[in-house]
């Protein structure tokens, strides 16, 4: 199956990205993935953890490629732009540095929004080509002319998935097999089941899970949708499910039409033709594009004239469908059409070099497991929920268990705890702790925290997450911590300072640590207020402790706690 | 190297032989272009080569804010319901999908789009008060001031006398609609507005506002809630604030956040009570506005000036009327609480 990737789908931005690269390198340049990602973040079009310019560049230098936020970024650019032809590798063996090709110039120097040149892009697209050699799939097809045929032959409407059982695995040009996919995906209509069944075993086939199987329609349907070849609607009698499923549009039956008429010219086919007739068919390959596109080519007719006299025996009459910088490598369309792109000198980025690379800490990682941060003050008379939680713990470290085996059992057994379990079990660890907390009913909007440490000075807020709500806390919570603080400074229902902290507490610690750490960083210093993060395993360690060691933590531990509070003791 | 030229650029406008000297609009017709003669003619499209139906200009859409990662689209139709049309060309209405928002009849300077049941086009090859550019040197020029004076005729009310209808019809179309739409639709309205507004540019997770806006100096974040999560809202823009003073040294005093809605939160709901809290807090106003009242500026002002500093509502007063009355300097004839446009619901 074709395995299109899934980087931004946004046609004007990548449009918008693309003019400003080719400005900023020049049109000669020989370029890498650093001049790609330097010249969109200095321009704004690119940002690294929310900052731009060079502050984007200087944040996302890491020692890992593949965590380099702008170099990634880049990289998705650069594959759109390869894809669509706007770019192709500058040397013949590898696959960077890129150059700019022709194409790729008409888009960049066009005053309009090139929307109908990359339409003639997107139907460029077709495998295999010079360039395809590492691919994982070896369909022979032009996807998007086929996929449009195949929605044409199936009522005018399809499921995404049928893109990925039908039109992006089967050779297009070979009539038995195409056939044989049609007949396939209507015999899978009508009851769900086949086709989830049909779908788990394509995955199953590739090797992948089916959710990677699934992103890869983002790409094309993106493409489609924006050519306008395509719509999405809802219906109900292809699986008798309702489903959104994609209708073609009456301009994608013209495409249809129109490429139907035309001479599909492949990489093995042009491959057959002596140079002179392959340099005949890349110029009119390339115009032909450029008049579909509605540039004005009367300059070249003469030329064009010739080149279809000597292909005449290829072309049989017919239009030729063919994108020469999506097919074969740029030496010899240059030299069909006297041109030179990549004349530039090569600079020491383009080879990609990370040697200055450096590692940036974002995250605010506190510690509070220092020994000072304890007492031996004996805690007041226990509730209920409190004993039985102190009974349970102090059952297993009877028992043998360690600290961290009391952690992961605790963690278990609480895995799938729902609101109204979760909240008042986060009120009794912080009362074993040593404050005095109380949870909110879930759905009482009257207090809009989760729960509250209750202090003389400096109550602090808490907004929960159980698992069931989200596994990983985000900055959701974060955003409710603050709104928590300003709340309780605003109604004073409890007293509080706004120095002291508000916390969030979750059952894992969040995913995306950057973003969360960044928000807290960034409200600190906005609002000046501390917003704290424990994850569930990191309250049940100090509740542990406390239990075991018959102390508890000491309120300035707590109070003034900013960032993501660290599990490891 | 030869870069060859889009034809789609061609000249293929036309020029008014007499220019009018207003724009008539009649609940019965299309829109008419009255003569200094006196003599009436329908309006139709001119195929202006700023196509300004269609698309705004690169000026239009700039970021208000340097570095802002912006979604560069340059669409005026929110729903793409209005396209291009090569073969007969001029602008073709797709009214499945039309929200009829009015937007590209706003932005027409021929008034050539118009309302009657929907938007239409006004094409008329034969209207023999305009003809074909021949391709002579000054038609281009001539062209541009004729432009530039249609669109200084004083703008009149649009053909809309029931604003209530309208607007449910509007309301419908975008619940349902996909949220990009939306997201596209409050831009392209403030825009049409004459308020700079930049949509963040999709996936960039770091800066999370939906947008941002300027009004003169002011530049603030942008909250869009077409759904009944305002409580969401104003958690989102204090983050937005935090983004601007942090990232794009943006002070927080100096900021307009401002969160844009379908329908007002009822009075019930947390958010006119949070609202205040934050300004009491942390003295920063945020404003609320509803897209009905955008709306209602764009289809009746003459000139608009909105000052989105006086939306600030919160518990104490959640109505928007006084206020919106005063700067249309009409009574709005919608009722009380009718979809939330003007006070809550309920």
């Amino acid at each position: 199956m074709l395995r299109f990737r899934n980087p931004g789908t946004q046609f004007e931005t990548q449009l918008l990205a693309f003019r400003q690269v080719y400005s900023a390198l020049g049109e000669q340049a020989i370029f890498g993935l650093e001049d790609i990602a330097k010249a969109l973040a200095t321009n704004g079009l690119m940002t690294a953890y929310g900052y731009a310019g060079n502050d984007a560049l200087q944040l996302s230098k890491t020692e890992q490629e593949s965590k380099n936020s702008t170099l990634m970024n880049a990289k998705m650019y650069a594959e759109v732009f390869r894809m669509l032809g706007w770019v192709t590798p500058a040397t013949a063996n590898s696959s960077y540095p890129l150059a700019f090709t022709y194409i790729g110039a008409h888009i960049a120097l066009s005053d309009d929004d090139c929307s109908k040149l990359y339409e003639q892009c997107v139907l460029g697209i077709n495998n295999p080509t010079e360039f395809s050699g590492k691919m994982h799939y070896e369909e022979k097809t032009r996807f998007f002319t086929s996929a449009l045929k195949s929605l044409v032959s199936l009522d005018g409407v399809m499921y995404k998935h049928e893109l990925c059982l039908g039109p992006m695995s089967v050779d297009d040009q070979d009539k038995a097999k195409y056939q044989t996919m049609l007949k396939r995906i209507r015999n899978l209509r009508g009851n769900y089941e086949r086709l989830k069944v049909a779908f788990e075993k394509l995955a199953n086939n590739l090797g992948m899970k089916t959710t990677p199987v699934d992103n890869c329609t983002r790409l094309p349907i993106a493409l489609m949708k924006h050519c306008n070849w395509i719509q999405k609607v809802t219906n109900s009698t292809l699986y008798n499910k309702s489903m959104v499923c994609l209708q073609i549009t009456e301009h994608g039956k013209e495409i249809v039409k129109q490429t139907s008429q035309m001479k599909d010219l492949r990489l093995d086919e042009f491959q057959k033709y002596d140079k002179k007739k392959q340099c005949a068919l890349i110029r009119l390959g390339i115009y032909s594009m450029l008049e579909r596109a509605g540039y004005d080519i009367s300059e070249v007719s003469t030329v064009i004239a010739q080149d279809k006299k000597l292909c005449a025996d290829v072309l049989k009459g017919q239009e030729i469908l063919f994108s020469p910088y999506q097919t074969i490598r740029r030496f010899l369309i240059e030299e069909a059409l006297g041109i030179h792109f990549g004349t530039a000198q090569v600079s020491e980025a383009n080879n990609n070099d990370t040697n200055t690379k450096t590692q940036t800490q974002h995250s605010n990682q506190i510690h509070i497991f220092s020994p000072a941060n304890y007492s031996s003050t004996q805690k007041g008379a226990s509730d209920r929920e409190e004993t039985e939680l102190r009974n349970e713990i102090l059952k297993l470290h009877k028992n043998g268990y360690s600290s961290k085996a009391i952690v992961k059992h605790l963690m278990e057994k609480y895995e799938d705890a729902t609101q109204k379990e979760f909240y008042p079990l986060i009120a009794t660890i912080f009362r074993i702790l040593g404050f005095s907390c109380s949870y909110s009913r879930p759905g009482d909007n009257g207090a809009r925290w989760d729960a509250i440490i209750d202090h003389s000075e400096s109550s602090i807020p808490i907004e929960i997450k159980s698992p069931t709500e989200e596994r990983h806390i985000s900055i959701k919570a974060i955003r409710q911590a603050l709104e928590n603080k300003i709340i309780l400074l605003s109604r004073r229902t409890h007293i509080t300072q706004p120095s002291t902290s508000s916390l969030a507490v979750g059952y894992f610690l969040p995913n995306e640590r950057a973003e969360v750490d960044s928000l807290i960083d960034a409200i600190h210093k906005t609002y000046g207020y501390n917003i704290g993060v424990f994850g569930f395993s990191t309250l049940l360690d100090l509740a542990v402790t406390c239990v075991t060691q018959d102390k508890t933590l000491k309120f300035a531990a707590l109070s003034a706690v900013r960032g993501v509070i660290n599990e490891n003791i | 190297m030869k870069i060859f030229k889009s034809r789609n650029t061609a000249n293929s406008f036309f020029l008014l032989k007499d220019e009018p000297q207003a724009i008539i609009f009649d609940k019965s017709s299309k829109p008419l272009w009255l003569l200094k003669d006196g003599s009436k003619h329908n309006t139709t499209c001119l195929h202006c080569t700023e196509k300004y139906c269609l698309q705004f200009s690169p000026l239009e859409i700039q970021p208000p804010l340097k570095n802002f990662p912006t979604l560069p689209i340059k669409e005026v139709c929110p729903s793409g319901a209005l396209k291009w049309d090569d073969k007969r060309q001029c602008p073709t209405v797709d009214s499945q999908k039309c929200i009829q928002c009015g937007f590209c009849v706003k932005r027409c300077p021929a008034k050539a789009i118009y309302f009657q049941n929907g938007i239409h086009v006004s094409m008329e090859t034969n209207n023999i008060n305009v003809y074909q550019n021949s391709g002579r040197e000054n038609d281009s020029e001539l062209h541009d001031k004729q432009m530039a004076y249609l669109k200084s005729l004083p703008f009149q009310a649009l053909n809309i006398s029931e604003y209530s209808s309208v607007i449910r019809e509007i309301y419908g179309k975008l619940i349902h609609a996909d949220s990009s739409v939306r997201e596209l639709f409050v831009r392209n309205l403030l825009i049409i507005l004459g308020i700079p507004t930049s949509l963040r540019r999709t996936g960039d997770v770091y800066t999370r506002m939906d947008a941002i806006y300027k009004i003169g100096s002011k530049v603030g974040p942008l909250e869009i809630e077409f759904g009944q999560d305002t409580l969401s809202a104003s958690r989102r823009i204090l983050d937005d604030i935090a983004i601007l003073h942090t990232r794009y040294k943006l002070d927080k005093m100096i900021q307009l956040p401002l969160v844009v809605c379908l329908t007002l939160p009822n009075a019930r709901q947390g958010y006119w009570q949070v609202i205040r809290d934050i300004k009491k807090v942390e003295k920063i106003s945020i404003s609320t506005i509803t897209v009905g009242v955008l709306l209602i500026f764009l289809w009746h002002a003459e000139k608009l000036n909105i000052n989105i500093d006086d939306y600030y509502i919160d518990y104490d007063n959640m109505s928007m009327r006084a206020v919106a009355e005063s700067q249309l300097k009409i009574k709005i004839p919608i009722a009380e609480g009718f979809l939330g446009l003007l006070e809550p619901q309920k």
